[in-house]
């Protein structure tokens, strides 16, 4: 009976401790584990970073976290990485940097669901303007990189909101466009398209010569909504910059014939076998692996292209070519290049190493790290005092394309997320090889009426 | 205390550690489900109470509606033919022959193997150039090759063939207990009545397997609602939307349009669902067992 009793006891102490740690809040799940956030009192970030936070040199010993997702073996990113952490140890030499990474589009959503549970990495990588607008960044209007923002990186979108800078734009990139192989289209007497009959053609001759016009990866969605996104761009905006704003208004609709003319171009393109037969089951390195192999003549891809592809030749063994480049066209010849910064350098605003997280951007910030950067994925600059010297001609040809006619804004900066995904659903559906009809459009026009309260307008 | 109220506390008590587990982890956030299902939630801003906007948008959304017509015609191919090429392997698995022991285990092993690598196999071998298309093309049958999960018209029904490849033969070991579990006397006892074949088959085996037929098709129908691995990894619901799932629409509402409200609201529905579908089915299943 006393022995029951004890058992009795003991379970009941145990259920009661249970109850107690699973009912327990804790406050410091940004910060990594470490001796400065476990003993800063429960006050906000802010107030605790300027009472406990380590001076810069400060010996503190402490665990940083960047999340990313783009950071992988390409030998600029590794360079880039390692610099990071080389300059970040000057100035906290027993701090170690946690790098969080998860590659491709899966690390939005793990990061979506890190902030909602308040357990995001305390600096961020991050792409689109709605971490900025629902308030998980901290507002770093006040660091010394800001005063070195040129004109284009004081009016990017997704780093600056209601007058505030929110993050460091690393560096304008364009949205997208065709990068082409320079010997197959010199074999074939071939000049980059002006028009999108020119295109067709074009692509038709390169077919006849028993080479893929153009490599598709959409089995990456991103990749769909890119070459979307980026045709879609200069029929839209080139001789209308509102034509976004007034989709949101309802002045235009999500099926006006400007939009159906860009999917029956890729009905076009499908039904004339100018993508790769595995267009929609392939991801995009391995699309790129064709291009650089010679297997096909075009690729829609961004301004990491030329560094990519010098690597694939490389790792390959294949043979080395020279790559160009033109901007997505409409009918007319016009264009309308997509320029922002591709990835942005943003910090937690729950992060208990406030101090810290800024100082890691600010040596993100810093020429020798920035410069670099920039040349590997072909960005533009976005600080004043960072000029850089392209290793590719190509680049170039990029910036060419730019000063024509550039806009920081697109079709789904008007757009809810669920009208974005619808996008990429008909464009997957038609490069399929489904006849496009305009009630395919139907779903973009229903994501936006449902959730227009969701898009934040560009300002 | 008495010793019988001594011992219903001693019950409770061991019982209250996996209760309250059950109720932290399981209760407690479905009741909050519902809470939120009613709300336009973002996980980063506080919920916004919409009423029933969120169930009602689920008639709309065609994502949520190619699901439900993908799910059901899965669940109809399990009950057809998974389940009656299940049970057919396992009439001719319980006929002695020698290599019995291999064939059971064969049949088994696909469904040891973890989703994930399934999928991520069959995706290479179902690619344009994969060896599937290699071997039509060897067969001299190069005019039937396509990109079998990049068609609209191929890349649900290739999933559907995939989830049968893994789930007959575990469906099949499940009715071999059941036959195993068969008096021998009874088929005697008919075979001395003149009963021989396909009588013995409808009048014995069948009905005295039925209390195995209702578990096998509930794994089946619950199964089919709930696919989602294959159809993630293989295609995420594409191309356009032919290939999406419930399940899968559910997950890409949540976490690619960060529609958690909306997400919250379309799986409650699914929850509903399946519990109704399953219950109908046991119903109608268990009216035809019968007992020894």
């Amino acid at each position: 009976m006393k022995s029951s009793k004890a058992w009795m006891g003991l379970m009941l102490i145990l259920c009661f401790g249970l109850v107690l740690s699973a009912c327990g809040g804790n406050k410091n799940n940004n910060a990594s584990p470490s001796p400065s956030a476990s003993e800063a009192p429960a006050a906000s970030p802010s107030e605790s970073a300027s009472e406990e936070a380590p001076k810069a040199g400060s010996d503190k010993a402490f665990t940083i976290r960047v999340g990313a997702w783009f950071i992988d073996d390409r030998s600029y990113q590794v360079a880039f990485k390692q610099g990071i952490e080389d300059k970040y140890k000057e100035l906290y030499p027993n701090a170690k940097i946690q790098w969080d990474i998860t590659l491709g589009l899966p690390y939005f959503d793990k990061l979506k669901a890190q902030l909602a549970s308040r357990s995001a990495p305390d600096v961020i990588f991050y792409q689109n303007q709605e971490y900025v607008v629902d308030g998980y960044l901290e507002d770093l209007s006040n660091e010394p990189w800001v005063a070195r923002l040129n004109e284009a990186g004081q009016t990017d979108l997704q780093t600056h909101f209601q007058g505030k800078t929110y993050a460091l734009p690393m560096g304008g990139s364009i949205g997208g466009g065709v990068w082409y192989n320079k010997k197959i289209f010199a074999d074939l007497g071939l000049q980059p398209p002006k028009t999108t009959q020119e295109f067709m053609d074009v692509a038709e001759a390169i077919k006849q010569a028993g080479i893929t016009p153009i490599a598709l990866g959409f089995k990456d969605a991103w990749t769909a909504q890119m070459f979307a996104t980026n045709w879609l761009q200069p029929y839209l905006f080139s001789e209308d910059p509102d034509f976004g704003l007034k989709i949101y208004n309802g002045e235009k609709k999500l099926d006006d014939p400007l939009i159906q003319e860009v999917f029956l171009n890729f009905q076009k393109m499908k039904e004339n076998d100018y993508f790769n037969k595995n267009a929609l089951s392939i991801d995009w390195p391995q699309s790129a692996q064709l291009f650089a192999k010679g297997e096909a003549a075009m690729i829609i891809q961004g301004p990491w292209m030329p560094g990519a592809n010098k690597e694939n030749i490389a790792n390959g063994g294949f043979e080395s070519f020279d790559i160009g480049f033109f901007p997505l066209m409409d009918d007319k010849g016009n264009t309308a290049m997509i320029i922002g910064s591709n990835e942005a350098l943003g910090v937690n605003a729950q992060t208990e190493l406030m101090q810290e997280a800024k100082d890691l951007v600010n040596v993100v910030a810093s020429p020798e790290l920035y410069g670099p950067y920039l040349v590997g994925g072909g960005a533009l600059t976005m600080l004043s005092d960072v000029s850089v010297t392209y290793d590719d001609p190509v680049v170039s040809e990029v910036q060419e394309a730019v000063s024509k006619k550039s806009l920081p804004v697109r079709l789904e900066s008007y757009l809810p997320t669920s009208g974005a995904n619808a996008l990429i659903d008909v464009t997957t559906k038609v490069v399929s090889g489904v006849k496009f009809t305009p009630a395919d459009l139907k779903p973009m026009i229903d994501s936006l009426e449902r959730d227009k309260a969701t898009v934040t307008l560009p300002e | 205390m008495n010793q019988n109220r001594r011992l219903y506390l001693s019950g409770v008590l061991f019982l209250l550690p996996a209760l309250l587990i059950f109720g932290m982890f399981f209760y407690l956030p479905f009741l909050q489900s519902i809470y939120y299902s009613f709300t336009e939630w973002n996980a980063l801003k506080p919920p916004r109470f919409i009423g029933f906007d969120n169930y009602v948008n689920l008639l709309k959304d065609q994502r949520m509606k190619d699901g439900f017509f993908n799910t059901m015609k899965m669940v109809a191919f399990g009950v057809i033919v998974q389940n009656t090429l299940a049970l057919f392997l396992a009439v001719m698995l319980n006929k002695p022959f020698r290599t019995k022991a291999f064939l059971r285990t064969s049949l088994y092993l696909p469904i040891v193997i973890s989703l994930v690598v399934t999928s991520i196999i069959w995706g290479q071998l179902l690619n344009y150039e994969g060896l599937f298309n290699g071997i039509l093309i060897r067969l001299g049958l190069e005019s039937i090759i396509q990109d079998w999960l990049g068609t609209v018209q191929t890349s649900f029904p290739t999933i559907i063939l995939l989830t049968q490849w893994q789930g007959i033969g575990y469906c099949a070991i499940i009715y071999l207990a059941g036959l195993q579990s068969i008096p021998n006397d009874i088929y005697e006892a008919a075979e001395i009545e003149g009963a021989k074949g396909f009588t013995l088959f409808r009048t014995i085996t069948l009905p005295m397997l039925m209390t195995t037929v209702s578990v096998v098709l509930f794994l089946i129908v619950v199964g089919g609602l709930r696919l989602f691995e294959l159809p993630y990894i293989l295609t995420n619901g594409g191309p356009g939307t032919s290939s999406y799932t419930l399940f899968l629409a559910v997950y890409n509402a949540a976490f690619q349009n960060t529609q958690y409200g909306y997400a919250t609201a379309a799986s409650i529905v699914l929850a509903f669902f399946i519990i109704i579908v399953a219950i109908v089915q046991l119903r109608i299943t268990s009216k035809r067992e019968v007992e020894l």
